[in-house]
Order: structure tokens, then sequence, then C-alpha cells
């Protein structure tokens, strides 16, 4: 069992791994590379780069090095270049591990003069349910399903899906029925085809909900950016229900003061943008920081990035910040670091000694 | 030091275009003025829209002068080109050779047209080839006309003041608008008082007041100009301002005056008084990049160092057929000197877009041809072996071919979009890769070249261990490149990998090269499959630079390209089977031995 056990390492440690890995490793990476022209990025990572398959064969690689770095390296200084760059690869791929795990993505849009706390996720979308101004409850919409039914601890507020859809087509009400109420009187929602960008599909759910009055009991349509919340009276508490982007509070407030699109002089071509902001901590105190392209701002594990602007038609501006929360950001640059200076070792190395035999 | 490499380049430059420069126009096609967002001369200008025009910028300059100061006789000039058949019957004219036809000609059938034009802008992505050049020829015609009112408020009107005018203005016959503009408000009051006593009708005019509203006419289509006066600014008074903007500032600025003596010389025919009104307006703040991208634009240093690889690699054929060590002399020299041009040429676009070298993917050809090159010449100076000088420039032969198909359109003198406009990463991550790719289509020449000579019989182990030596080298710009390109997406979108396409093409290349290194390392592969497996760094390099951008797909959509698909696939095609062929060859040679 021992010595199978060593066969193993010795295996995974062996340049045999990658030889037979890495071609399926590579088919893996141009298919999903190919496939975004017609699944659009976040499909094809779901399908490829998130599929078990991948995740094995780079679960593999990194044992591999691992059992490289650990059982198999001869710890010779003609051998130093081989083992740094195999650390930092290492290091990266434990880094994009973490990345993965524990990374969380999305972004926050400003108008100028206003203050934000919120930042909405790019893919998950939520169901809002805020009780007398505050957040009650938040459901994911994985739970939003046709058939589900979702009830409520200290809210006798039940939702029964109807009908969800996860980019929908809204068209015209046919017929009405008594229980209809809301927009629901006046709209149907259907599944669309999906958009390539998962950010653009416009996610929604027809709902029954009961709980409220008799008046107010009834069939309800619900989806992104609608204009007005779901609103029910129930228990003499007023009870908003908002379906959109997942929202997550930053330990922090942003104010924008001023967003700027640099122009090349006589185009409409942008050189540059930035935003000027203001970060103010909870007990209110605040310093300004400029963000802009290539030059984040980093604070308390968060990291803003200057991403889009809105202008709207009289003039008025907002800036659209990413803002990643990435507790492994530092793995790559000491990945790169370390495989560089190894691979520049090794390369050397090769040079001076086959460069006798040519 | 920028200053002494600009004097340097002059030089070299200066050397080069002996006998390259027209006699005339130099000071004219050197005045500074802005478009596109960059200072440039108006050398350049011209040849964008000369090219955009006529499909050639021969004698740019030449068609400049005359667009802007005798707006009347160039506007009958043949220099629009159409040889679409169906677009010239619908515009009501004959095919004919040279296939260029003068906007005079064009107006009567444009003006018949133009209704035509909001439904096919309509369904703009789905118009036939004809229909595409049929609005093609609409714009085109748009931006002459724009071109021709230039300068028209300094030129004169060619026609008869009324007398009442002559007196008041003291102008006669060929009087400007710029001459006339201050009397306009008055004029335009005498002619209401005219419509108020008469109406509208102008045979009810007597002949002083039917030129009074001619002139009005004149005056008042003239100033449309002014609202689409913006194709190019001009420098006056420390700024930038499109040259209507001139008029404003008469009395304080003493520019309107040099470009009315550089109007007037030229309507003269004083070539001599031209370039001296041309001189005058030299900006000496612009002066050596603007002279230097005029030496440029003239000498066409990657078109020239084309030729010189060209000759290179005739000399490399006579060597193999007679191996005698001048060839290889004079095919080293070419291929040095060819190298220097071409840096020369890269060196002058730093100088003159003032950044790192590349930033589009046209001047990632430039530069990864100049690598290959390098890379080959510095091996050559340790090692001489003809294979280095073959590989390397018939690759980067190839590449500078193949770089006019991708240029953009107008100006490869590009500004760069935002997200770009760093140097640091521009003169990091992005010189790092583009050595990478370098590099590797290096290695993969010398490969071919190995296969080939295996199948010759030749153990050609001193070309193995250079080939291995290259990719070895190929590995580390690759992967150090493609981290680096990394680290800048982490820090301008946020995350270090996002399996964007052009992120997946890099990392392919460096999977690519790690896997060949690790088949050698467990002898899992022989020599040849190995070369082959370099070879193939040719197309994998081709995909991950080009193929990804067809994509058209991801955060990197400043680099998408469209039009190259067949090109690409018929290169992969042909990479394919020339690789098979020199694999089987060379196994038979390998069971006969």
């Amino acid at each position: 069992m021992q010595a199978l056990g060593k066969r193993i390492i010795v295996w995974l440690g062996s340049p045999a791994l990658v030889f037979y890995v890495m071609p399926i490793y590579m088919a893996v990476i141009v298919a999903g590379t190919v496939a975004q022209k017609e699944l659009g990025l976040y499909r094809s990572l779901q399908l490829f780069f998130a599929s078990p398959v991948f995740l094995v064969l780079t679960a593999l690689l990194t044992l591999g090095v691992f059992c490289r770095f650990l059982f198999h390296s001869e710890w010779k200084r003609e051998k130093a270049g081989i083992h740094l760059a195999h650390l930092g690869v290492l290091i990266l791929l434990v880094g994009g591990l973490m990345t993965a795990l524990v990374a969380r993505e999305g972004y926050i849009t400003i108008p100028e003069g206003e203050t934000k706390l919120f930042v909405s996720d790019y893919h998950q979308r939520e169901l809002l349910i805020v009780r007398d101004g505050d957040v009650f409850a938040r459901v994911p919409h994985q739970k939003i399903q046709r058939g589900q039914t979702l009830s409520f601890e200290g809210l006798p507020l039940r939702i029964e899906v109807l009908n969800n859809c996860r980019n929908c087509e809204i068209s015209e009400r046919q017929n009405v029925a008594d229980n209809m109420r809301g927009m629901s009187r006046f709209m149907a929602l259907g599944e669309g085809a999906l958009e390539k960008d998962e950010e653009r599909n416009l996610y929604g759910a027809t709902l029954l909900l009961t709980g409220g009055t008799t008046e107010q009991d009834g069939m309800y349509v619900v989806f992104e950016a609608m204009p007005n919340p779901i609103e029910m009276d129930i228990d003499g508490h007023k009870v908003e229900l908002i379906y959109g982007k997942a929202q997550r509070a930053l330990p922090f407030a942003i104010r924008l003061d001023d967003f700027a699109e640099d122009l090349y002089e006589g185009t409409s071509k942008a050189r540059a943008f930035h935003s000027d902001i203001a970060v103010i901590e909870p007990e209110g105190v605040e310093w300004p920081v400029r963000v802009e392209m290539n030059q984040p701002l980093r604070y308390k594990g968060y990291t803003l990035f200057q991403s889009s602007f809105i202008r709207g038609e009289n003039g008025e501006e907002a800036t659209v910040l990413a803002v990643v929360e990435n507790k492994g950001w530092l793995a790559p640059y000491i990945g790169t670091i370390m495989m560089a200076i190894g691979l520049l070792w090794h390369a050397v190395l090769v040079m001076i000694k086959r460069g006798r035999s040519i | 030091m920028i200053r002494l490499l600009n004097i340097a380049m002059f030089m070299v430059m200066l050397c080069l275009s002996v006998g390259a420069q027209a006699a005339n126009y130099q000071s004219f096609k050197a005045i500074p003025v802005l478009h596109e967002g960059r200072v440039k001369p108006l050398d350049s200008v011209a040849r964008v829209y000369k090219e955009r025009l006529s499909g050639s910028e021969y004698g740019a300059s030449v068609f400049m002068a005359q667009v802007l100061f005798d707006p009347t006789a160039a506007a009958d000039q043949p220099v629009i080109f159409i040889r679409d058949a169906q677009v010239l019957d619908q515009l009501g004219l004959a095919a004919r050779q040279g296939h260029l036809y003068s906007l005079s000609e064009l107006v009567p059938g444009l003006q018949k047209t133009e209704d035509q034009l909001p439904k096919l802008l309509e369904n703009e992505a789905s118009l036939t080839a004809s229909q595409r050049t049929f609005v093609d020829v609409h714009e085109m015609a748009l931006i002459y006309s724009r071109l021709l009112g230039t300068f028209s408020f300094m030129l004169p009107m060619a026609m008869e003041l009324p007398d009442d005018v002559k007196v008041e203005t003291a102008f006669e016959e060929g009087a400007t608008y710029s001459e006339l503009q201050p009397y306009i408000a008055r004029l335009e009051e005498r002619l209401q008082e005219v419509v108020q006593r008469k109406g509208e009708d102008f045979s009810a005019y007597s002949e002083q007041e039917t030129l009074l509203a001619v002139l009005m006419f004149r005056l008042r289509s003239m100033e449309s100009d002014l609202s689409r006066n913006d194709l190019f600014r001009i420098h006056a008074d420390g700024q930038w301002i499109s040259p209507w903007q001139l008029i404003d500032s008469t009395g304080a600025s003493e520019d309107l005056p040099r470009w009315e003596t550089l109007a007037s010389a030229y309507r003269r025919g004083d070539i001599q008084a031209f370039e001296q009104a041309a001189q005058s307006l030299s900006v000496p703040q612009f002066k050596s990049a603007v002279h230097l991208e005029t030496l440029y634009k003239a000498v066409k240093p990657f078109r020239l160092a084309s030729v010189l690889y060209f000759m290179t690699l005739v000399l490399c054929m006579v060597y193999f057929i007679k191996p005698l060590k001048t060839l290889f002399a004079l095919a080293s020299v070419s291929a040095v000197f060819g190298a220097f041009v071409q840096v020369s040429g890269i060196l002058a676009r730093i100088i003159i877009l003032d950044r790192p070298p590349v930033g589009s993917l046209y001047e990632s050809l430039l530069f990864v041809g100049f690598i290959v090159v390098l890379c080959a010449l510095i091996i050559l100076c340790f090692r001489r072996q003809v294979a280095l000088l073959l590989g390397g420039v018939s690759a980067a032969l190839g590449i500078l071919l193949i770089a006019p198909y991708i240029a953009p359109d107008g100006d490869n003198l590009e500004t760069l979009v935002a997200v770009l406009n760093t140097n640091f990463w521009l003169a990091t991550h992005v010189i790092c890769i583009t050595v990478g790719y370098g590099v590797c289509i290096l290695s993969a020449m010398l490969s071919h070249i190995y296969l080939f000579r295996r199948g010759q019989g030749d153990r050609a182990e001193g070309l193995w261990s250079l080939l291995y030596i290259i990719a070895m080298v190929a590995l580390f710009f690759t992967a150090f490149g493609t981290m680096l390109g990394g680290i800048w997406a982490d820090q301008s979108w946020g995350r270090f990998w996002g399996w964007d396409p052009k992120e997946n093409g890099a990392l392919i290349i460096v999977l690519w090269i790690v896997w060949l290194v690790h088949a050698r390392l467990g002898n899992h592969l022989s020599r040849l499959w190995l070369a082959a497996g370099f070879a193939m760094l040719n197309v994998i390099v081709a995909l991950a630079w080009f193929g990804v951008n067809l994509l058209n797909v991801g955060l990197h959509s400043y680099g998408f390209i469209s039009g190259i698909a067949t090109g690409l696939t018929v290169f992969c095609v042909s990479e394919f089977v020339i690789i098979g062929l020199l694999l089987l060859r060379a196994q038979g040679k390998k069971r006969e031995a």
C-alpha cells in the first residue's frame, strides 16, 4: 500500500502527468474560449472553466507541482531556477483557488454629489423583502424557481413562485383574472433568449402572495428595474418586495465629488477617466481619493476600480466603480515574481550549458 | 535623451530620405495641425484624406494645397475613386480608366440619390457591396466638400460686388468672406429693406439689388462651412482652433495674415513665397516631431526594410546553391541594414507618439518582426548559421507584408484608448509578451529548418540545441508577459485572471511550450516530434495573436479585428501541411538511417 502511494506520488510529480493532462487542459481552455463567441463569458465560465472536469484537471496539475516540489526536487544550485519557477506556479494556482473561493465582485453606481454604501453583484440576483423601510429578508434568485413556496419566520407572508424567467420578455396581459394585482394586470412575463452578457439579462418572476389583506393578496409580477416595488400591508407593517441585483454593504460609504472624462483635444475619444471620491468612515471621518484608470483604491480589503460612467440627457454624470473583495490578490504578484526569476535563471543556465554544443 | 534620440533619428531619416523628397512643399508639409487628437504635420492629414478619397496617398500635399487654397479648381479635379459599375450607373457616370471622378461631376448624381441614404443607413449591417460603396461615395463627397471649405473664408469669392458695397468696404471684385465679415450685418439689413419693398422675387430687383442678394446668398452659404469646419485644427495664439476661428482672432493675431499670405502665394504660383509663408506657420514646440513624422511618412521605413529582407532571402537562397562566404556576408549586411531601418521606424514612432512602441495590433506586428530579426542577428554574432538568417528574416518579411492589411484605416499613428493609456504597462507587459511572440516565431522557424535538414539526413545537433535555447527564452517572455498582463488586469479591472479570450490565447502559448518541455524531460516525444511541436508555435502564436480578436468578445475590445479569418485559416492549414510533410520526410530518412 505504501509502495503504491509512493508510486502515485512519483507519477504525480513526474513530467508524465503534465504530458498526459496538459493536452486535455488546453483543449478545455480552447473550447471554453471559442464558446464565448456564442455563449458569452459568464455561461462559458460556468460550462467550461468552473466545470468538474476542468477543476479536477487543475487540481491534478496543482498536486503534480506540489509533489514535484516537495518530493522530487534535487536541491542543487543549477536546479534552483526550476524549483523557484515551480514554486511560483504553485503560488499562482493556490492563489487562483483562493480567489475562486473567496473573491467577490460587484459594482457601485454613484451619481455626482451622492453617497452610496451598497455594492451590486454582477450576476447574483435577489428578492429583497423590506419591512417598514428595513431589510427583513434576502431571497437569492436560485430560490425563486417555479413551484417553490417561501415563508418567513416573524412575517405571515407566503410566496408561491408561479413562474420565473432569467431574461424576461414582457408582453401585454391578454386575460386578466380577478386575483391579479399591480402590474400583473397589464403585463405577463415570459422567458426570452439569454443575453451573452449575463449582467444584461432581466430576471423576474410571477408570484402568488398571501398574508396581506384580501384586496392585496393575489398574483404579482416582479422583475429587475421595475419602477415601483410591490407594496403590501401585513399585520400593520408596510412590506415591500424588490427584485434586483444582490446588494451588500461596504464598511465605508463613498461620495462622488466629481467625475471627469479627459478627451483628446478636438475629438470625442477619451484619453482617461477619473472619479474624485470621498471615503466616509462610519464615524463620519472622510478623506478624498482619486480613482482612475489603472489606479484603483485599495482599502479595508476592498479594491475600487474606475469601470465605466453614465451621462444623462442633461449632462448629469454618474461613475461606475467595480468593487472587488479578494483576500488572495497578493498571490499572483508573488507567484509571478518567483516564476519569472526562476525561468530567467533556468533559461540562462540552459543558454550557458547548451550554448557550448551549438 | 529623447532630444538626442530625436536628432539622431532625424539624421538617420535624412540620410534615408535622399531622393525620396519632393523639392517643393517641404515647409507646407511640415505645418503642424491637430488631427484626431494628435499634433501632426499637414502632410500626414493630406495623406489620410488623399488615401481615403483616391485610394492612394501619392501627391497628397500637392492635392491638399489645391484643396485648401484653390477649392474651385480642386472641385474639378478627378480625385474620388469609384469602380463599382452599379454605383456609377446610379450616379449617371460612365466607367473610365483610373476610376477617378471630380466632385463637380458627382454633384448632380449625388443630389438625385441622396434621398436613398437614410433607408440604407438604417440597415447598415446588411448592405451589399454596391450599397456600401454607394454610401461611401456620399461620405467621401461630404468629406471632400468639407475639406474644400476649410479656408474658404479667406479666399477671393470671384464675384462682382454692388457699387455701394464697393464704396462702403473699399473692396473691389475678389473680396473674401473675412474681409466682408464686419459689414455682413449691415448688408443683411439693407437686403431686408429690399425684400420688404419688393418681395423675394429677384426679377423685380434692380441690377445692384440683385448683386446684393447674390452676395448675401453666397456669404450665408459659406457660413455653413463654419459649422462643418472641424476636420483638423490649426495653431494660433498658443491654442488649437478650427481654421474658421481665425476670423475671430483678426487684429490680435498674426496667424490670419500668415495663412492669407500662404494662400495668396499659392494662387500666384510663387513657390518661394509659398514656402516662406509656410515656414512662418511652424511652431517651435512641435518642429522636430513634426519634421520627423514628415520624413517618416516619406521614407516608409517598413517598406524599405521589407525590400532589404527580401534581398537577404534571395542571397540566402543563392548561398544554398553556391555557399560562398561573400554571399553570406552580403546577406548578413542586408539583414542588419534592414533591421536598422526597421528599428529606425519604430524609434520614430516612439518619438512621434511619445509612448512605448506597441499600442495596437498593427504596432505589435512591426515590433515582433523586428524582435525576430534582432534575436536572429544576436545569435548570428556567436554562431554563423545561415538557418538563423533564413528563419529570422523570412518571418520578419512575412510579418511586415501582413502589417498593411492589419493597419487601421487612415493614420496608423494612433492615439490610445483610455485603458491602454499607461506607459508603464505598455513598456512592461506589452513589450514582454510581444518579445515572447517574436522569440516563439524564431523558434518555430528554426524548427522548420531543423525538420528540413533532418529530412536531408543531417543530424543538425547544433541547430537542435539552438532552437531549444530559444524556446526556453520564449517560455520566459511569454510566461512573464502573460503574468504581467494578469497584474495589469488586476490593477485595471480588479481581477488577475478572467478567462478572457486574449488571456487564454497567451496562456495556451505558455502551456504549449511547457507541455513540450515536459515531453522532452520525460522522453515522451522524439526530437522530430518535439521539433514539429515547436514549429507549431507559429500556428499557436498566430491564433493567440489574431485569432482571439476575431471572436469579438471579452474586455480586450480595443484589439478586435475582422476580415482576416480567411488569411488566418489558410496560414494555419498551410503550416499543418508543411510541418506534417517535413515531419514525414524526416521520419522516413531516420528509418532509412
